[in-house]
């Protein structure tokens, strides 16, 4: 079934649209949760609360790219169990070196300046984005929003391990940059 | 990593949640493309064009050959339609189809190949495995160690390739060195003149290595010329890579066995001039 006819089912309130979207999308949904989580039980629970926000979230939602929309979906629900689970701890993991390398794009700190909005943040990430090569531009989404592992990126791409963190090391450091220039205080 | 600091990591990691999708889809199209170095076969390119200049003939011989393949292909096609069903040959094109279907949990459009890391990553269920996994690849991680441009000039062996003559207006951007096992594999400094990079890579690679996972074109010192540099950036401008005169080419130091990629935007003859500028005597 193609995605358009999943989303008619979702607009006619049909619930084999569920089904469906579980026999297309449910792997690729259960690989972001997994990424984030890394337990069995907790990505599928995340995978079933997609399809639940999807069925309310469509209509009045029409998603060009359902597949994006539904892994925009998945990441959220699991980085915010995510982030119940490790409250507080100090924790290991990929998702825990995830942050501890995103942590080097934080800019330093400024006194004056207020935190920025969230908006603000992914609105200066967004057009940071742009300004990479298509190149490294894939390789840092790969690692910070699917998660992916150094190894995962490198097969992906047919790139040797150190081409990836190379590129993931400088794109940080132009990030931090960038958040800088553009006087946006995380 | 204090709670603060993570707190604010976590705020980066959310705000990627709203990264325009079509840039999302291209890291999933970038599997298919999938090259080290340039990204684009201009390699294949460059020996076709280098055939047909020895060659004259070689264009119309290509052409031939190629309206026979066609007409091959299309006598078989129209074989194996017009096969009763049930046949071997019917069989093998449903088996191909299905070979060719798209992963369930590939991007809507995408190959299986493009899908294929997540089905990996589904599959790959044993938590500890992926633990040691990870423990590795964060240690792999912290192995890249930056760089000053006087500390890249005076490593050894590498520091040889980091061009003297730099293209004017650049100035020093990076450089990072990649350990592997304790041993430097990689070198790679990088230059800025306002929006345009130029980034060189130096590693220790024998030829027919680079060229198992790269398509970039890779060329011998003696090799270069100024004509031969404008050509790779023009052809980096034909396959729209980039507006600028930006290129992504390899040179190859027999000597040491040193593989140096070229990547960014100058003009060609600053590109020759810095590339010739190599090795320098390590200071």
């Amino acid at each position: 079934m193609k995605d358009k006819d999943i989303i008619d089912l979702y607009w006619q309130r049909d619930e084999r649209a569920i089904a469906e979207t579980q026999v297309l999308y449910g792997k690729y949904c259960y690989s972001i949760a997994f990424r984030i989580l890394r337990n069995r039980e907790d990505s599928d629970e995340c995978v079933n609360d997609t399809w639940m926000r999807t069925w309310n979230a469509i209509p009045p939602k029409y998603p060009e790219r359902l597949a994006l929309f539904l892994g925009t979906i998945t990441r959220n629900l699991s980085f915010d169990k995510w982030k119940r689970k490790n409250a507080g701890k100090r924790g290991s993991g990929e998702m825990m070196i995830t942050l501890d390398e995103l942590a080097e794009c934080v800019p330093a700190a400024v006194s004056t300046e207020e935190t920025v909005e969230n908006a603000e943040l992914e609105r200066t990430i967004n057009l940071f984005l742009y300004t990479l090569s298509e190149r490294d531009r894939n390789i840092f989404l790969r690692r910070y929003w699917f998660v992916e592992e150094y190894s995962d990126i490198a097969a992906r791409y047919h790139m040797k391990l150190n081409t990836v963190k190379t590129s993931l090391f400088r794109t940080r450091k132009k990030l931090k940059a960038y958040l800088e220039k553009e006087g946006i205080w995380v | 990593m204090s709670e603060e600091k993570r707190n604010r990591a976590m705020q980066i990691f959310e705000a990627l949640s709203a990264v325009d999708e079509e840039l999302l889809e291209s890291s999933e199209r970038g599997a298919a493309k999938g090259a080290e170095g340039c990204g684009h076969s201009q390699k294949n390119i460059q020996t076709n064009r280098n055939l047909f200049n020895r060659f004259p003939l070689g264009r119309f011989v290509v052409a031939a050959v190629c309206f026979v393949v066609l007409g091959a292909l299309a006598f078989g096609i129209d074989r194996v339609y017009f096969q009763p069903k049930g046949t071997s040959q019917l069989e093998f094109t449903e088996d191909m189809a299905e070979n060719a279907a798209p992963a369930e949990d590939a991007m809507p459009g995408e190959g299986g190949m493009a899908g294929q890391p997540e089905s990996n990553a589904a599959q790959k269920e044993d938590v500890t495995q992926k633990e040691e996994q990870a423990a590795l690849d964060a240690a792999k991680a912290s192995e890249i160690v930056s760089l000053t441009e006087t500390e890249a000039r005076k490593r050894a062996v590498f520091g040889a390739y980091v061009p003297e003559r730099i293209p004017e207006g650049f100035v020093f951007d990076f450089a990072a060195a990649a350990f592997a096992q304790e041993r430097e594999e990689s070198l790679q400094i990088g230059f800025v003149k306002g929006a345009d990079e130029i980034v060189i890579s130096i590693r220790q690679e024998s030829l027919e290595e680079y060229k198992k996972h790269s398509d970039s074109p890779v060329f011998q010192k003696e090799e270069l010329s100024l004509e031969l540099i404008e050509e790779q950036l023009q052809k980096a401008q034909d396959l729209g890579d980039t507006t600028s005169l930006g290129g992504c080419f390899a040179v190859y130091f027999e000597d040491d066995d040193i593989l140096v990629e070229y990547r960014g935007q100058a003009e060609a003859e600053e590109v020759l001039g810095m590339l010739q500028s190599m090795p320098v005597e390590v200071r």
